[in-house]
Protein backbone atom coordinates (compact mmCIF):
# COMPACT_ATOMS: atom_id res chain seq x y z
CA UNK A 1 0.00 0.00 0.00
CA UNK A 2 1.09 3.27 -1.13
CA UNK A 3 1.02 6.42 0.79
CA UNK A 4 -1.06 9.19 -1.35
CA UNK A 5 1.85 11.96 -0.63
CA UNK A 6 4.49 9.53 -2.63
CA UNK A 7 2.24 8.80 -6.18
CA UNK A 8 3.85 9.14 -9.18
CA UNK A 9 1.98 10.85 -11.85
CA UNK A 10 2.75 9.11 -15.41
CA UNK A 11 2.86 5.82 -14.24
CA UNK A 12 0.67 3.46 -13.99
CA UNK A 13 -1.99 3.31 -11.07
CA UNK A 14 -2.38 -0.02 -10.34
CA UNK A 15 1.81 -0.66 -9.93
CA UNK A 16 1.25 2.08 -6.97
CA UNK A 17 -1.70 0.22 -5.62
CA UNK A 18 -4.27 2.89 -6.93
CA UNK A 19 -7.59 2.29 -8.65
CA UNK A 20 -10.49 4.48 -10.39
CA UNK A 21 -14.15 4.15 -10.01
CA UNK A 22 -15.41 3.32 -13.29
CA UNK A 23 -18.84 5.42 -12.83
CA UNK A 24 -17.12 8.39 -11.26
CA UNK A 25 -13.74 8.39 -11.72
CA UNK A 26 -12.95 8.94 -8.12
CA UNK A 27 -9.73 7.00 -7.31
CA UNK A 28 -9.33 4.88 -4.17
CA UNK A 29 -6.51 2.35 -2.62
CA UNK A 30 -7.09 -1.10 -4.42
CA UNK A 31 -7.85 -2.39 -0.69
CA UNK A 32 -11.14 -0.71 -1.10
CA UNK A 33 -14.21 -2.56 -2.49
CA UNK A 34 -17.09 0.24 -3.18
CA UNK A 35 -16.31 3.69 -3.96
CA UNK A 36 -16.80 6.15 -1.26
CA UNK A 37 -18.21 8.79 -3.61
CA UNK A 38 -20.64 6.92 -5.65
CA UNK A 39 -21.09 4.05 -3.98
CA UNK A 40 -20.13 1.86 -7.40
CA UNK A 41 -18.40 -1.22 -6.55
CA UNK A 42 -14.48 -1.09 -7.29
CA UNK A 43 -11.94 -3.32 -9.49
CA UNK A 44 -8.76 -1.86 -10.60
CA UNK A 45 -9.31 -4.23 -14.05
CA UNK A 46 -12.50 -5.57 -15.15
CA UNK A 47 -12.91 -9.11 -13.12
CA UNK A 48 -12.44 -12.14 -15.71
CA UNK A 49 -12.21 -9.63 -18.84
CA UNK A 50 -11.02 -11.68 -21.22
CA UNK A 51 -12.93 -15.20 -20.04
CA UNK A 52 -16.61 -12.44 -20.89
CA UNK A 53 -15.38 -10.86 -23.43
CA UNK A 54 -14.58 -13.98 -25.37
CA UNK A 55 -18.05 -16.19 -24.06
CA UNK A 56 -19.47 -12.57 -25.86
CA UNK A 57 -17.41 -13.04 -28.62
CA UNK A 58 -18.21 -16.37 -29.76
CA UNK A 59 -22.16 -15.83 -28.81
CA UNK A 60 -21.90 -13.05 -31.29
CA UNK A 61 -20.21 -15.09 -34.33
CA UNK A 62 -22.74 -17.60 -33.66
CA UNK A 63 -25.98 -15.37 -33.94
CA UNK A 64 -24.46 -14.62 -36.91
CA UNK A 65 -24.19 -17.27 -39.09
CA UNK A 66 -28.87 -17.75 -38.85
CA UNK A 67 -28.42 -13.56 -39.56
CA UNK A 68 -27.09 -14.05 -42.55
CA UNK A 69 -28.52 -17.18 -43.79
CA UNK A 70 -32.06 -16.66 -42.61
CA UNK A 71 -34.85 -14.00 -44.44
CA UNK A 72 -34.17 -10.84 -42.28
CA UNK A 73 -37.34 -9.63 -43.63
CA UNK A 74 -40.53 -11.29 -45.63
CA UNK A 75 -42.52 -9.50 -48.32
CA UNK A 76 -45.77 -10.44 -48.99
CA UNK A 77 -47.46 -8.95 -52.20
CA UNK A 78 -51.23 -10.32 -53.18
CA UNK A 79 -50.50 -13.45 -51.03
CA UNK A 80 -46.76 -14.59 -52.35
CA UNK A 81 -44.15 -14.51 -49.81
CA UNK A 82 -40.53 -13.70 -50.48
CA UNK A 83 -37.84 -13.79 -47.73
CA UNK A 84 -34.61 -10.90 -48.22
CA UNK A 85 -31.14 -11.92 -46.01
CA UNK A 86 -29.45 -8.90 -45.19
CA UNK A 87 -27.02 -9.71 -48.18
CA UNK A 88 -29.71 -10.16 -50.78
CA UNK A 89 -31.49 -7.29 -49.52
CA UNK A 90 -28.22 -5.54 -50.70
CA UNK A 91 -28.10 -6.98 -54.29
CA UNK A 92 -31.62 -5.65 -54.52
CA UNK A 93 -31.21 -2.41 -53.86
CA UNK A 94 -27.68 -1.97 -55.88
CA UNK A 95 -29.65 -3.37 -58.92
CA UNK A 96 -32.41 -1.00 -58.21
CA UNK A 97 -29.46 1.82 -58.44
CA UNK A 98 -29.97 2.96 -55.06
CA UNK A 99 -26.28 2.66 -54.59
CA UNK A 100 -25.93 4.93 -51.37
CA UNK A 101 -28.67 2.96 -49.34
CA UNK A 102 -27.12 -0.08 -50.57
CA UNK A 103 -23.56 0.84 -49.07
CA UNK A 104 -24.84 2.13 -46.02
CA UNK A 105 -26.92 -1.36 -45.55
CA UNK A 106 -24.01 -3.41 -46.72
CA UNK A 107 -21.33 -1.15 -44.54
CA UNK A 108 -23.69 -1.45 -40.98
CA UNK A 109 -25.18 -4.84 -41.55
CA UNK A 110 -21.91 -6.91 -42.62
CA UNK A 111 -18.73 -4.98 -42.96
CA UNK A 112 -19.33 -3.12 -38.95
CA UNK A 113 -19.84 -6.52 -36.94
CA UNK A 114 -17.60 -8.74 -38.78
CA UNK A 115 -14.78 -5.51 -38.33
CA UNK A 116 -15.40 -5.36 -34.75
CA UNK A 117 -15.81 -8.54 -34.11
CA UNK A 118 -12.00 -9.42 -35.58
CA UNK A 119 -10.74 -6.56 -34.14
CA UNK A 120 -12.09 -7.68 -30.65
CA UNK A 121 -10.61 -11.23 -31.41
CA UNK A 122 -7.32 -9.64 -31.93
CA UNK A 123 -7.24 -7.32 -28.90
CA UNK A 124 -7.89 -10.81 -27.08
CA UNK A 125 -5.19 -12.66 -28.82
CA UNK A 126 -2.58 -10.17 -28.01
CA UNK A 127 -3.61 -9.83 -24.36
CA UNK A 128 -3.71 -13.70 -24.30
CA UNK A 129 -0.09 -14.13 -25.92
CA UNK A 130 1.05 -10.72 -24.08
CA UNK A 131 2.32 -9.35 -27.77
CA UNK A 132 3.19 -5.94 -26.53
CA UNK A 133 3.52 -4.13 -29.63
CA UNK A 134 1.69 -0.81 -31.06
CA UNK A 135 -0.99 -0.55 -28.33
CA UNK A 136 -1.63 3.07 -29.14
CA UNK A 137 -2.82 2.20 -32.42
CA UNK A 138 -4.61 -0.81 -30.32
CA UNK A 139 -6.50 1.44 -28.15
CA UNK A 140 -7.83 3.58 -31.00
CA UNK A 141 -9.27 0.22 -33.40
CA UNK A 142 -10.75 -1.09 -29.49
CA UNK A 143 -12.18 2.86 -29.47
CA UNK A 144 -13.41 2.61 -33.49
CA UNK A 145 -15.00 -0.37 -31.73
CA UNK A 146 -17.07 1.46 -28.93
CA UNK A 147 -18.04 4.15 -31.64
CA UNK A 148 -19.19 2.10 -34.45
CA UNK A 149 -20.87 -0.95 -32.70
CA UNK A 150 -23.96 0.58 -32.39
CA UNK A 151 -24.62 1.51 -36.09
CA UNK A 152 -25.78 -1.84 -36.91
CA UNK A 153 -28.75 -1.64 -35.55
CA UNK A 154 -29.77 0.57 -38.51
CA UNK A 155 -31.14 -2.54 -40.62
CA UNK A 156 -33.39 -3.92 -37.55
CA UNK A 157 -34.57 -0.15 -37.06
CA UNK A 158 -35.51 -0.13 -40.95
CA UNK A 159 -37.07 -3.80 -40.88
CA UNK A 160 -39.35 -2.64 -37.38
CA UNK A 161 -40.44 0.91 -39.91
CA UNK A 162 -41.51 -0.93 -42.99
CA UNK A 163 -43.18 -4.03 -40.76
CA UNK A 164 -45.29 -1.13 -39.05
CA UNK A 165 -45.92 1.45 -42.14
CA UNK A 166 -46.49 -1.95 -45.07
CA UNK A 167 -49.85 -3.33 -44.31
CA UNK A 168 -52.10 -2.95 -46.63
CA UNK A 169 -54.73 -5.62 -46.42
CA UNK A 170 -54.33 -8.63 -48.81
CA UNK A 171 -52.37 -6.06 -51.13
CA UNK A 172 -48.78 -6.11 -49.77
CA UNK A 173 -47.43 -6.44 -46.18
CA UNK A 174 -43.89 -6.72 -44.64
CA UNK A 175 -42.95 -8.93 -41.70
CA UNK A 176 -39.69 -9.32 -39.79
CA UNK A 177 -38.05 -12.38 -40.76
CA UNK A 178 -36.57 -14.38 -38.22
CA UNK A 179 -32.83 -13.23 -38.44
CA UNK A 180 -34.01 -9.66 -37.37
CA UNK A 181 -34.09 -11.35 -33.90
CA UNK A 182 -30.79 -13.03 -34.14
CA UNK A 183 -28.92 -9.67 -36.10
CA UNK A 184 -30.48 -7.66 -33.06
CA UNK A 185 -29.10 -10.33 -30.52
CA UNK A 186 -25.78 -10.42 -32.11
CA UNK A 187 -25.30 -6.24 -32.10
CA UNK A 188 -26.02 -6.65 -27.94
CA UNK A 189 -23.80 -9.55 -27.64
CA UNK A 190 -20.54 -7.73 -29.59
CA UNK A 191 -21.53 -4.45 -27.71
CA UNK A 192 -21.31 -6.48 -24.37
CA UNK A 193 -18.09 -7.86 -25.46
CA UNK A 194 -16.82 -4.54 -26.00
CA UNK A 195 -18.14 -3.29 -22.42
CA UNK A 196 -16.33 -6.30 -20.97
CA UNK A 197 -12.93 -5.90 -22.53
CA UNK A 198 -10.69 -4.21 -20.26
CA UNK A 199 -8.56 -1.59 -22.71
CA UNK A 200 -6.20 -1.41 -19.62
CA UNK A 201 -4.93 -4.98 -20.38
CA UNK A 202 -3.57 -3.60 -22.75
CA UNK A 203 -1.34 -1.13 -21.19
CA UNK A 204 -0.64 -3.70 -18.62
CA UNK A 205 1.58 -5.86 -21.35
CA UNK A 206 4.15 -2.42 -21.57
CA UNK A 207 5.13 -2.61 -17.70
CA UNK A 208 7.18 -5.44 -15.80
CA UNK A 209 4.50 -7.23 -14.36
CA UNK A 210 5.33 -6.85 -10.52
CA UNK A 211 4.06 -10.30 -8.97
CA UNK A 212 2.15 -9.21 -6.11
CA UNK A 213 0.15 -6.57 -8.42
CA UNK A 214 -0.75 -9.41 -10.86
CA UNK A 215 -2.30 -11.24 -7.81
CA UNK A 216 -4.40 -8.60 -6.65
CA UNK A 217 -6.05 -8.41 -10.15
CA UNK A 218 -6.55 -11.80 -10.11
CA UNK B 1 -8.23 9.89 1.74
CA UNK B 2 -8.20 9.77 -2.06
CA UNK B 3 -9.35 13.14 -2.78
CA UNK B 4 -9.76 15.07 -5.95
CA UNK B 5 -5.66 15.57 -6.32
CA UNK B 6 -5.24 13.02 -9.01
CA UNK B 7 -7.27 10.81 -11.49
CA UNK B 8 -6.73 7.96 -13.03
CA UNK B 9 -6.77 7.47 -17.53
CA UNK B 10 -9.64 4.80 -17.59
CA UNK B 11 -8.42 3.66 -20.90
CA UNK B 12 -4.99 3.41 -20.03
CA UNK B 13 -4.77 3.64 -16.02
CA UNK B 14 -2.23 6.00 -16.42
CA UNK B 15 -1.95 8.19 -12.78
CA UNK B 16 -2.48 11.93 -13.70
CA UNK B 17 -2.88 14.87 -11.61
CA UNK B 18 -6.16 16.10 -11.38
CA UNK B 19 -6.82 18.67 -14.44
CA UNK B 20 -8.07 22.48 -13.20
CA UNK B 21 -9.84 23.14 -16.29
CA UNK B 22 -10.69 26.84 -17.10
CA UNK B 23 -13.54 27.72 -19.21
CA UNK B 24 -13.64 26.30 -22.59
CA UNK B 25 -10.46 23.72 -21.94
CA UNK B 26 -10.14 20.07 -22.46
CA UNK B 27 -7.78 17.25 -21.17
CA UNK B 28 -6.95 14.39 -22.79
CA UNK B 29 -5.18 11.51 -21.10
CA UNK B 30 -1.30 12.48 -22.90
CA UNK B 31 -0.36 8.80 -23.03
CA UNK B 32 -3.57 7.03 -24.91
CA UNK B 33 -5.14 10.18 -25.70
CA UNK B 34 -8.57 9.86 -24.39
CA UNK B 35 -10.96 12.85 -23.93
CA UNK B 36 -10.97 13.20 -19.90
CA UNK B 37 -12.97 16.06 -19.69
CA UNK B 38 -14.38 19.44 -21.51
CA UNK B 39 -15.28 22.53 -18.66
CA UNK B 40 -17.61 24.29 -20.84
CA UNK B 41 -19.27 27.50 -20.00
CA UNK B 42 -22.18 27.35 -18.64
CA UNK B 43 -21.93 23.76 -18.70
CA UNK B 44 -25.38 22.85 -16.01
CA UNK B 45 -27.52 25.67 -17.23
CA UNK B 46 -26.55 23.91 -20.76
CA UNK B 47 -27.36 20.34 -20.00
CA UNK B 48 -30.63 21.48 -18.15
CA UNK B 49 -32.28 23.33 -20.72
CA UNK B 50 -30.95 20.38 -23.47
CA UNK B 51 -32.17 18.13 -20.87
CA UNK B 52 -36.00 19.92 -20.38
CA UNK B 53 -36.37 20.21 -24.13
CA UNK B 54 -35.34 16.68 -25.40
CA UNK B 55 -37.74 15.61 -22.70
CA UNK B 56 -40.56 17.97 -24.25
CA UNK B 57 -39.97 16.84 -27.71
CA UNK B 58 -39.99 13.21 -26.58
CA UNK B 59 -43.31 13.60 -25.03
CA UNK B 60 -44.95 15.69 -27.92
CA UNK B 61 -43.82 12.87 -30.62
CA UNK B 62 -45.59 10.55 -29.19
CA UNK B 63 -49.01 12.91 -29.51
CA UNK B 64 -49.18 13.12 -33.06
CA UNK B 65 -48.93 11.05 -36.37
CA UNK B 66 -45.74 10.10 -37.33
CA UNK B 67 -45.52 8.94 -40.42
CA UNK B 68 -48.18 8.62 -43.20
CA UNK B 69 -49.08 6.53 -46.49
CA UNK B 70 -50.76 6.95 -49.84
CA UNK B 71 -50.34 3.72 -51.79
CA UNK B 72 -52.61 2.69 -54.38
CA UNK B 73 -55.88 4.33 -53.15
CA UNK B 74 -54.74 3.28 -49.59
CA UNK B 75 -53.65 5.84 -47.13
CA UNK B 76 -51.98 4.58 -43.62
CA UNK B 77 -51.02 6.68 -40.91
CA UNK B 78 -49.16 5.43 -37.81
CA UNK B 79 -48.52 7.14 -34.23
CA UNK B 80 -45.10 5.90 -32.92
CA UNK B 81 -46.96 3.87 -30.11
CA UNK B 82 -49.14 2.33 -32.78
CA UNK B 83 -45.75 0.85 -34.06
CA UNK B 84 -45.08 -0.84 -31.06
CA UNK B 85 -48.84 -2.69 -31.18
CA UNK B 86 -48.20 -3.80 -34.77
CA UNK B 87 -44.72 -5.09 -33.72
CA UNK B 88 -46.30 -6.92 -30.70
CA UNK B 89 -49.17 -7.98 -32.68
CA UNK B 90 -47.22 -9.59 -35.79
CA UNK B 91 -45.34 -12.06 -32.85
CA UNK B 92 -42.27 -9.80 -33.02
CA UNK B 93 -42.79 -9.00 -29.46
CA UNK B 94 -38.84 -9.27 -28.62
CA UNK B 95 -38.16 -6.78 -31.61
CA UNK B 96 -40.60 -4.39 -29.82
CA UNK B 97 -38.77 -4.80 -26.94
CA UNK B 98 -35.66 -3.64 -28.05
CA UNK B 99 -37.19 -0.98 -30.07
CA UNK B 100 -38.79 0.43 -27.06
CA UNK B 101 -36.08 -0.06 -25.05
CA UNK B 102 -33.20 1.63 -27.00
CA UNK B 103 -35.34 3.81 -28.45
CA UNK B 104 -37.80 5.84 -25.76
CA UNK B 105 -36.76 3.84 -22.18
CA UNK B 106 -33.47 4.44 -21.79
CA UNK B 107 -33.36 7.63 -23.45
CA UNK B 108 -36.73 8.58 -20.78
CA UNK B 109 -34.99 7.40 -17.95
CA UNK B 110 -31.51 9.36 -18.66
CA UNK B 111 -33.29 12.47 -19.39
CA UNK B 112 -35.18 12.34 -16.46
CA UNK B 113 -32.08 11.30 -14.71
CA UNK B 114 -30.37 14.43 -15.77
CA UNK B 115 -32.72 16.67 -15.85
CA UNK B 116 -33.18 15.62 -11.54
CA UNK B 117 -29.14 15.32 -10.70
CA UNK B 118 -29.00 18.66 -12.39
CA UNK B 119 -31.57 20.34 -10.74
CA UNK B 120 -30.10 19.09 -7.64
CA UNK B 121 -26.78 20.69 -8.74
CA UNK B 122 -28.87 24.13 -9.74
CA UNK B 123 -30.33 24.44 -6.78
CA UNK B 124 -27.85 23.63 -4.48
CA UNK B 125 -29.95 20.54 -2.90
CA UNK B 126 -28.06 17.44 -2.09
CA UNK B 127 -31.35 15.45 -2.45
CA UNK B 128 -31.08 12.08 -1.80
CA UNK B 129 -30.71 8.95 -4.59
CA UNK B 130 -29.15 12.05 -6.98
CA UNK B 131 -25.57 9.99 -6.91
CA UNK B 132 -27.61 6.78 -7.65
CA UNK B 133 -29.21 8.31 -10.55
CA UNK B 134 -26.13 10.00 -11.90
CA UNK B 135 -24.51 6.35 -11.98
CA UNK B 136 -27.33 5.04 -14.06
CA UNK B 137 -27.13 7.71 -16.32
CA UNK B 138 -23.94 7.01 -16.94
CA UNK B 139 -24.62 3.05 -17.43
CA UNK B 140 -27.15 3.72 -19.91
CA UNK B 141 -25.34 5.66 -22.20
CA UNK B 142 -24.30 2.74 -25.02
CA UNK B 143 -27.77 1.69 -25.07
CA UNK B 144 -29.24 5.04 -26.10
CA UNK B 145 -30.05 4.37 -29.92
CA UNK B 146 -32.35 7.29 -30.77
CA UNK B 147 -29.88 8.76 -33.19
CA UNK B 148 -29.45 5.28 -35.24
CA UNK B 149 -33.44 5.23 -35.35
CA UNK B 150 -33.73 8.58 -37.55
CA UNK B 151 -31.05 7.07 -39.80
CA UNK B 152 -33.07 3.93 -40.27
CA UNK B 153 -36.15 6.43 -40.36
CA UNK B 154 -34.61 8.10 -43.73
CA UNK B 155 -33.17 4.50 -45.22
CA UNK B 156 -37.07 3.30 -44.90
CA UNK B 157 -38.43 6.40 -46.79
CA UNK B 158 -36.07 5.83 -49.71
CA UNK B 159 -36.97 2.07 -49.84
CA UNK B 160 -40.75 3.07 -49.49
CA UNK B 161 -40.62 5.97 -51.79
CA UNK B 162 -40.82 4.09 -54.73
CA UNK B 163 -44.21 1.89 -53.41
CA UNK B 164 -45.79 4.85 -52.02
CA UNK B 165 -46.23 8.76 -51.47
CA UNK B 166 -44.99 9.42 -47.88
CA UNK B 167 -46.01 12.14 -45.37
CA UNK B 168 -43.99 13.42 -42.45
CA UNK B 169 -46.13 13.69 -39.47
CA UNK B 170 -45.52 16.39 -36.86
CA UNK B 171 -44.45 13.50 -34.54
CA UNK B 172 -41.49 12.99 -37.23
CA UNK B 173 -40.10 16.41 -37.02
CA UNK B 174 -40.82 16.29 -32.99
CA UNK B 175 -38.58 13.67 -32.71
CA UNK B 176 -35.51 15.22 -34.59
CA UNK B 177 -35.52 17.88 -32.24
CA UNK B 178 -35.79 15.74 -29.73
CA UNK B 179 -32.71 13.08 -30.58
CA UNK B 180 -30.81 16.31 -31.68
CA UNK B 181 -31.49 18.27 -27.95
CA UNK B 182 -30.78 14.92 -26.32
CA UNK B 183 -27.40 14.87 -28.29
CA UNK B 184 -26.28 18.58 -27.57
CA UNK B 185 -27.44 17.56 -23.66
CA UNK B 186 -25.45 14.50 -23.50
CA UNK B 187 -22.20 16.29 -25.45
CA UNK B 188 -22.61 19.01 -22.78
CA UNK B 189 -22.75 16.12 -20.35
CA UNK B 190 -19.24 15.83 -18.63
CA UNK B 191 -18.70 13.08 -16.16
CA UNK B 192 -15.93 14.38 -14.73
CA UNK B 193 -17.53 17.59 -14.13
CA UNK B 194 -20.21 16.33 -12.96
CA UNK B 195 -18.99 14.11 -10.07
CA UNK B 196 -16.63 17.25 -9.37
CA UNK B 197 -19.74 18.88 -8.43
CA UNK B 198 -21.44 16.13 -6.50
CA UNK B 199 -18.42 16.14 -4.54
CA UNK B 200 -18.96 19.06 -3.48
CA UNK B 201 -22.40 19.47 -2.65
CA UNK B 202 -22.48 16.30 -0.98
CA UNK B 203 -19.10 18.01 0.64
CA UNK B 204 -16.51 15.28 0.31
CA UNK B 205 -13.93 17.79 0.49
Amino acid sequence: MTDEDSLNTGVSALDQGYQSCHVCMSIAPIAHNHCELCGSVLHARIPNSLQKTWAWLITSILLLIPANTLPIMQTYVLGSGSGDTIFSGVITLWQHGSYPIAVIIFVASILVPVTKIVILITLCLSIQFSHASSTTEKTTLYRLTELIGRWSMIDIFVVIILAALIQFGGLMNIYPGFAAITFALMVITTMLAAISFDPKLLWDLNQIAVPEVKEAVE
Amino acid sequence: MASTEYIICHECDLLLAAPVLGIGEKAHCPRCKLHLSTHYRNGSDKVLAFASSALIFLLASMAFPFLGLNAQGQKREISLLESFDILISSDYGILALIFLIMVFLVPLCSLLGIVYVYTAIKLWRPWSGVKAVMKWVTRLQPWNMSEIFIIGILVSFIKIVSLADVNLGLSFWSFILFVLFLNACLMVLDRYQTWLLLRRLYSYD
